[in-house]
């Protein structure tokens, strides 16, 4: 019997990721502006499982709790999943530890997008026209790079990096033709999750679900990459095949996360390094831990997002820096392993 | 008769326009222990690069018998094995998850290590006495520990044509000694093939069969030790004066001596010759 084993995930760390997501997830849906009763609005989520009787609760509670804050808190969850996933697959396949979902021009191109979508008026496009320029920038930075370099990562972040200018650029140029929508561009950016019902939740859904699954069935691959494209590729890796797969799964979770949450940075850099100093390196631990803590992180950011200056809401990418730094640096000052 | 277990057959690789490899021709027979000798930019890594694929050649390339162009990628991983000059070494990655990255071209994209992988992956790590790094942090090994563990990972692949890159070139003379003398042992005791380029001239003479030095290229020599380092040859294409002690059983020691200007200037002429 041999005792060699990769590395996966621990009890332990299966069990704090399950009740860090389903305590986040709790203590999203119950506080707000409107104080739920916990017992019963805890069961009322529940009572379409035969056998669970739903308790009295008034209509005006049940709404609040099934169509406001039930989704809202299903739509963080998934949005923090997407972004922390690519992160960590961005990371892994570019081998650069400051990658993040938007290395490649996608925050740009959704920006570019939104702004066309706000300043012509088409106001409802706005989740589409984001998720088309995010997609468009990455493609173009992917081209154009494995024009330049063969395929070689170096040179598609680059191409990222001089797509992104570009198209910065021109959204920066059509803000400033259209000073009368700036605000509204502006909070756009600065990200925001919505409350409109499931309808966001189901149009995010089915990206999520396809996107992570690829990226968590590729998962080995992304440590094959790590000892470079050349000895990937004598260990029979087909590794261009590998890598446009990777990208092109994480592009569309982050696409469809941008499209509905605006612009949040920070987590896709920050939940796979918080993963890497408690569990270790290995993309077999990195990516499902990164989908499960980006989610929990995400719908507490959001819970501090929409309370904290309640009844005002504050943009989510603020609160995601804002808790997130200090306590990334703790855990960064506590943490025995080197940081690579 | 069976096929060399390699065979090159007038391979030529060139890179940016530079023709770096030429016309090579190289029989390596099963079980052999061949080292590729030859000064800086003759050409070795380059040709160990087209035998595993990661650099496109022109020429003929069979391991087992069997052209390689006709191998997959996967197949062509199976069949040879290569421990890079300098190898890229994740930090944060742990010795077992290391090696096990050497079953690669045994599993399909989306597949996960069986019992079968886990058992190849032991062998590497028990065949280089690793097992017990087995769950340290690369970033936390020396040298020389790194040295065995990429070799393990190589072994872990299961090919049986090993190609080894300079695997002595950052190493102390007594860890040099220990890790080809590891090869040779994994050599026997596995039943491979190996093909090593390796600077240490002395070293390379003490463990390998066979010598084939190349220079501008080109193989210029091959044969035994004893035929291939001569004190007229290291000279012609090192540009180095050396005394090469015979130690009678086909094996030398090669020790370079200070070489006053006259002798520089006629290896330097020497070198500008071939």
């Amino acid at each position: 019997m041999t005792s060699i084993r990769p590395s996966r995930v621990s009890a332990g760390l299966a069990v704090a990721g399950a009740v860090a997501l389903l305590g986040a997830i709790t203590v999203g849906v119950l506080i707000g502006p409107v104080g739920l009763p916990a017992g019963s609005a805890l069961i009322t989520i529940f009572d379409w499982v035969p056998g669970v009787e739903a308790p009295e609760i008034s209509a005006a509670h049940r709404s609040i709790l099934l169509d406001w804050r039930l989704p809202r808190v299903v739509l963080g969850a998934l949005v923090g999943a997407c972004l922390a996933m690519s992160g960590a697959a961005y990371q892994g396949v570019f081998r650069n530890p400051l990658a993040d979902p938007y290395l490649l021009g996608a925050a740009a191109g959704a920006g570019l997008g939104a702004t066309i979508a706000i300043v012509t008026g088409s106001r409802p496009f706005i989740a589409l026209a984001a998720f088309v320029g995010a997609l468009v920038a990455v493609a173009f930075a992917y081209v154009l790079g494995r024009a330049a370099g063969g395929g070689a990562g170096a040179a598609i972040i680059l191409a990222g990096v001089a797509v992104a200018a570009f198209l910065t650029a021109a959204q920066t140029y059509l803000q400033q033709r259209n000073t009368d929508t700036l605000r509204e561009v502006y909070v756009w950016i600065l990200g925001r999750l919505s409350t409109n019902g499931w309808s966001d939740v189901l149009s995010l859904l089915p990206y999520a679900v396809i996107s992570g699954a690829v990226i968590f069935a590729l998962r080995r691959n992304l440590d094959v990459l790590s000892v470079g494209d050349a000895e990937a590729g004598a260990l029979g890796l087909p590794v261009a095949r590998v890598r446009l797969l990777l990208v092109v799964a994480a592009t569309l979770a982050t696409a469809a996360a941008v499209a509905v949450s605006g612009l949040i940075g920070f987590v896709g850099i920050i939940v796979p390094h918080l993963v890497r100093l408690v569990a270790g390196s290995s993309y077999r631990v990195v990516v499902p831990l990164s989908m499960v803590f980006g989610a929990a992180f995400l719908v507490i950011t959001d819970l501090g997002a929409r309370t904290i200056m309640s009844p005002a809401e504050l943009p989510i990418g603020v609160v995601t820096a804002f808790l997130g730094a200090p306590f990334f640096l703790l855990v960064l000052r506590r943490s025995r392993r080197a940081v690579q | 008769m069976s096929a060399p277990m390699l065979s090159l057959r007038s391979v030529s690789i060139e890179l940016d326009g530079h023709s770096i490899v030429e016309r090579v021709g190289l029989d390596v027979e099963r079980g052999e222990f061949v080292g590729i000798v030859g000064p800086n930019g003759a050409g070795k890594t380059t040709l160990l690069g087209g035998i595993v694929g990661v650099v496109p050649y022109a020429g003929e390339i069979a391991i087992d018998g069997r052209p390689v162009d006709a191998m997959t990628r996967r197949e062509r991983a199976r069949a040879v094995a290569l421990v890079p000059q300098r190898p890229m070494i994740p930090p944060g990655m742990s010795v077992m998850d290391y090696v096990l990255i050497g079953r690669t071209p045994h599993l399909g994209l989306l597949a996960t290590e069986s019992t079968s992988d886990y058992a190849a992956a032991e062998v590497g790590l028990r065949s280089l006495d690793l097992e017990q790094m087995a769950e340290r942090e690369m970033a936390s090994l020396s040298g020389g520990e790194i040295q065995r563990v990429v070799l393990a990972r190589a072994l872990a692949q299961g090919s049986p044509l090993m190609l080894l890159d300079e695997p002595t070139t950052a190493l102390d003379v007594g860890h040099a000694q220990r890790v080809l003398g590891l090869v040779d042992a994994m050599r026997r005791s596995c039943g491979l093939t190996v093909v090593a380029a390796i600077h240490d001239l002395t070293l390379a003479a003490q463990v390998c069969d066979r010598l084939v030095m190349m220079s501008g290229g080109r193989v210029v020599s091959e044969g035994r030790p004893v035929s291939v380092l001569t004190e007229s040859s290291i000279r012609a294409h090192y540009g180095a004066t050396v005394r090469v002690l015979d130690e009678g059983d086909g094996r030398v020691v090669v020790i370079p001596t200070r070489s006053d200007q006259r002798g520089s200037e006629e290896a330097a002429s020497a070198m500008e010759q071939t």
